[in-house]
C-alpha cells in the first residue's frame, strides 16, 4: 500500500487537520517507529531477520536488539559486531522498519497493519491540534485496545 | 540422536515452548546439552559399563604412534589375537608388551588395537547435524535436564541435580552389558 493511500485514510479519521498531503509524513513515520517497536517486542516475525556476524562487521542501522538478547556469542561496541569465538555466528536480531519519505512510497507494512497505523498517526494528529484533550483520550484507549489485539492473535501472552 | 533433532525436542515441549527460535537461541541450547552431556559422560567414565568405549587401529612408526585425540584411558590393547601386557617402567617395550607415555603408544609391533575410553568433546556449533555418541535412549534424560538448565535449575555444583543425573544414567545403563547374570545358589541341593 503507497502513503497516499494511508494519508486519504488518515484523513477520513482525523477530519483532514492537516493541509497539505505531504505534512502527514512525519506523523506516519512515528507510527511506523510504534508500530515497529511494539512488533518486535512481541517476537513477531514481521520485525525480524537473520545476519551471519564476524568481527568488524557494522552494525545494520535499523537493528533494534538480538533476539533472544543474551542468545549469541556476539557484542557490540560502538556500530561494530564482535564476535567471543572468533568464528562466524548466525543471529538473529528485530529491525525496525524503514521510514517512507515521498508520498509515492510503499508502506513497509503488511495490509493488515495500516488500520492500526493510520489510528496511531490519527491519534498524533488529533492529539497536536485538537482541543478538547478527551476526545484523544479515547482514541489513545482505542489504540492500546488494537495493540493488545495484535498481541493476542500473535499469541504472546 | 543428533544435537538438533534434540533441540526440536526441546523446543517442542510445554516448558519452552520456543519453535520460533524467539526464546532460546542454538548457543544456549547448545551450551544447556553440553551441560548435561558433561556429568553424562563423567558418570559413565566412571561406572564399569562399555558404553563409551572406543576401538582404534593403530599403525605405528619406529615403535611409536600418537593417540586418538580423544584418548582418555586405556582399557585393552591387543595386536591379531594377542593381548598385550602394560611393560614396567624399568624395561623396554617387546612384541607382548606396550607402553603409554605423555600422548604416545610404544610397542615393537608393527600395529596395534587400541581399547579405550574417550573424554567427553564438547559440541559446537559446527556439530549441531553430527550424530551424538550417545544411543538414542538416552534423548529423553537429556531433554529433561537440557530443559532444567535452560530454566536456570542446574549447577555443577549442586549436587543434588547431578545425583538426579547420575541415577538416572545407571538407570538406564544398569546391566548392558550382562542383564542375564544367573545368580550363584548359595547352597547345593
Amino acid at each position: 500500500m503507497l502513503v497516499q493511500d494511508v494519508i486519504n485514510l488518515i484523513n477520513l479519521e482525523a477530519d483532514e487537520l492537516l493541509d497539505e498531503d505531504a505534512d502527514n509524513i512525519p506523523y506516519i513515520n512515528s507510527a511506523i517507529d510504534y508500530l515497529s517497536f511494539t512488533l518486535a517486542g512481541l517476537g513477531s516475525s514481521d520485525c525480524m531477520t537473520t545476519l551471519q556476524v564476524v568481527s568488524g562487521l557494522s552494525v545494520p542501522s535499523n537493528f533494534i536488539e538480538f533476539v533472544p538478547k543474551n542468545g549469541y556469542p556476539v557484542y557490540i561496541s560502538g556500530d561494530v559486531f564482535y564476535t567471543n569465538t572468533g568464528n562466524p555466528v548466525n543471529i538473529k536480531y528485530s529491525v525496525a522498519q524503514p521510514h517512507v519519505s515521498l508520498i509515492t512510497d510503499t508502506i513497509p507494512f503488511k495490509d493488515m497493519y495500516i488500520s492500526t497505523l493510520v489510528l496511531i498517526a490519527s491519534y498524533m494528529i488529533k492529539k497536536k491540534t485538537y482541543i478538547p484533550v478527551e476526545y484523544t483520550n479515547s482514541d489513545k484507549a482505542f489504540v492500546s485496545d488494537v495493540l493488545t489485539s495484535i498481541k493476542a492473535a500473535k499469541g504472546v501472552n | 540422536m543428533t544435537p538438533m533433532q534434540l533441540f526440536n525436542k526441546i523446543r517442542m515441549t510445554p516448558e519452552i515452548d520456543d519453535n520460533a527460535q524467539t526464546k532460546y537461541s542454538d548457543y544456549q541450547l547448545t551450551e544447556a546439552l553440553n551441560t548435561v552431556l558433561s556429568i553424562v559422560f563423567n558418570t559413565l567414565s566412571q561406572s564399569s559399563n562399555e558404553l563409551l568405549t572406543a576401538e582404534k587401529n593403530i599403525a605405528l612408526t619406529n615403535g611409536t604412534a600418537a593417540l586418538p585425540d580423544d584418548f582418555l584411558s586405556v582399557v585393552e590393547v591387543f595386536t591379531g589375537d594377542k593381548i598385550l601386557s602394560q611393560q614396567s617402567k624399568s624395561k623396554d617395550v617387546d612384541s607382548y608388551t606396550y607402553r603409554i607415555r605423555g600422548n604416545n603408544i610404544y610397542s615393537v609391533n608393527a600395529s596395534v588395537t587400541l581399547v579405550y575410553k574417550p573424554y567427553f568433546v564438547e559440541v559446537d556449533d559446527s556439530k549441531l547435524t553430527a550424530a551424538l555418541p550417545l544411543p538414542n535412549y538416552f534423548s529423553e534424560l537429556l531433554k529433561k535436564y537440557a530443559i532444567i538448565s535452560l530454566q536456570g535449575g542446574i549447577n555443577k555444583t549442586d549436587t543434588t541435580i547431578v545425583q538426579q543425573i547420575t541415577d538416572d544414567v545407571y538407570k538406564l545403563t544398569a546391566g548392558r552389558e550382562y542383564s542375564r547374570i544367573e545368580l550363584q545358589q548359595s547352597f547345593h541341593i
